[in-house]
C-alpha cells in the first residue's frame, strides 16, 4: 500500500512524505521530501530509516521520538521543519 | 583573510554545481583561497534543493522541450528557475569558521553582502529569514548553504528580471494556477531589480561585486587547472547524471 500527504510548516517550509507500507500498517519505506534545510544532508536517510518499520497506527508521539533521536544521533540541524511537523505529515497519509 | 573572487562567468547547469563542489574541495585542501564567484547558467535551468522530488517540482519533458536543463543542488532550499537574462548567481566558499557558528547567523552575514550590493543600486532590501532577501515584503533573491567537513558553501540568486509565464510553466504548478490571478499573485511576492533600477544586467553584477569585495583583502582570479579538470569530472560523473538528479 502506498500514499502520500504534504503540509506547509508554519512559519517554515514545505514537507511532502510519501510512504509504501505493509498490509499489518508498518511503513516500509519513507521517503520525506521538501524545500527545508537539514545538515549535515545525509541525515536525511537516517531520519527515513528511523520511521521504517513503525505502524501507522502509532500515535504522532511515537514518530516525533524516533525522528528526534535519529536527528540527535547524527548531531543534525533542521532548519524549516521539525520532528513534530514530520510526524504530523506522516500521520495524515491515507494510504491505498 | 584573503579571497579570491572570480568574475562573472557563464555556465550550464552542471558545470555551475560542479564548479562549486571543486572549489570547496581545493579550500578544503588549503590549495585555494575562500572564494567569492559569480556566475550565470546557460541554457536557462531549473534546480531543485537537495531534498526535493524532481518529477513533483519539475515539469521535466517541458523542459526538455524548451532546452531547459534540470539539476540537483547540494544544497537544501526549493526549486528555482534560473533564468539567463532574469538573474546573477553567486556562490561563496570558504572555511566554516570565517562566519558565525550558527547557520542564521551566517545567512545574515552573506546575505548583508547581496543587501550591501544592492544599496548600491537605491535598493532597500533587507534580509526574510529563512533564506531570503526581501524589498518592500517580496522577495528578490533566494540563499542556500551546505556545510561540509569544515566548508561552508552558500549560494543565492538575485532577481534582474522575471519570466513568470516560463517559470509557471516549467516549475509544477497546476495548470489551473498559471492564470493571470496566479501571476498576479506571484508578483505580488516576487520582485525584481529591473522594477527598481533601469540598468542592464552587468550593473547589478558590479554592484553586487562591490558589495561583497568591501572591506575584503582580495585578488581576481580564475579556477585552476586542477580545479578545471575536477570541476569537469564531478559535471559528468554526479552532476549531468539521472541518478544524481532523479535520486528523489
Amino acid at each position: 500500500m502506498e500514499g502520500s500527504a504534504k503540509q506547509k510548516v508554519p512559519g517554515g517550509k514545505l514537507v511532502y512524505v510519501r510512504l509504501s507500507v505493509l498490509p499489518d500498517r508498518r511503513i516500509a519505506k519513507a521517503v520525506i521530501l521538501g524545500d527545508f534545510f537539514i545538515y549535515p544532508e545525509n541525515a536525511i536517510a537516517d531520519i527515513e530509516r528511523s520511521i521504517a518499520g513503525i505502524s501507522l497506527d502509532e500515535g504522532e508521539g511515537v514518530f516525533v521520538k524516533a525522528i528526534a533521536k535519529s536527528v540527535t544521533d547524527d548531531d543534525a540541524e533542521l532548519i524549516g521543519v521539525t520532528p513534530e511537523a514530520i510526524a504530523k505529515v506522516i500521520k495524515s497519509v491515507v494510504v491505498t | 583573510m584573503k579571497w579570491r573572487v572570480m568574475e562573472l562567468g557563464v555556465n550550464d547547469a552542471f558545470t555551475n554545481m560542479a564548479i562549486d563542489e571543486a572549489i570547496c574541495d581545493s579550500v578544503r585542501d588549503g590549495s585555494a583561497m575562500p572564494t567569492i564567484r559569480f556566475y550565470r547558467w546557460k541554457p536557462s535551468a531549473v534546480s531543485i534543493g537537495c531534498f526535493q522530488g524532481m518529477m513533483e517540482e519539475v515539469n521535466v519533458d517541458l523542459c526538455k522541450k524548451l532546452g531547459i536543463d534540470v539539476i540537483r543542488r547540494r544544497t537544501g532550499g526549493g526549486a528555482v528557475y534560473h533564468d539567463y537574462n532574469g538573474e546573477v548567481t553567486y556562490s561563496v566558499i570558504a572555511p566554516l569558521d570565517a562566519f558565525p557558528k550558527g547557520i542564521r547567523e551566517s545567512y545574515m552575514v552573506i546575505c548583508g553582502w547581496v543587501i550591501n550590493g544592492l544599496s548600491r543600486l537605491g535598493i532597500n532590501a533587507y534580509f526574510a529569514p529563512i533564506n531570503d532577501i526581501a524589498v518592500d515584503g517580496k522577495k528578490i533573491s533566494g540563499n542556500a548553504q551546505t556545510r561540509r567537513d569544515g566548508i561552508l558553501l552558500q549560494h543565492g540568486t538575485v532577481l534582474y528580471d522575471l519570466d513568470l509565464k516560463t517559470m509557471f510553466s516549467v516549475l509544477n504548478v497546476s495548470k489551473e494556477k498559471i492564470s493571470d490571478k496566479m501571476i498576479k499573485s506571484a508578483e505580488e511576492r516576487v520582485t525584481k531589480v529591473r522594477s527598481f533600477a533601469d540598468v542592464p544586467i552587468d550593473a547589478l553584477y558590479n554592484a553586487l561585486l562591490d558589495g561583497f569585495v568591501e572591506g575584503k583583502e582580495y585578488t581576481k582570479e580564475g579556477l585552476s587547472a586542477k580545479e578545471r579538470s575536477s570541476a569537469e569530472a564531478l559535471a559528468q560523473s554526479v552532476y549531468r547524471s539521472d541518478e544524481w538528479n532523479f535520486s528523489r
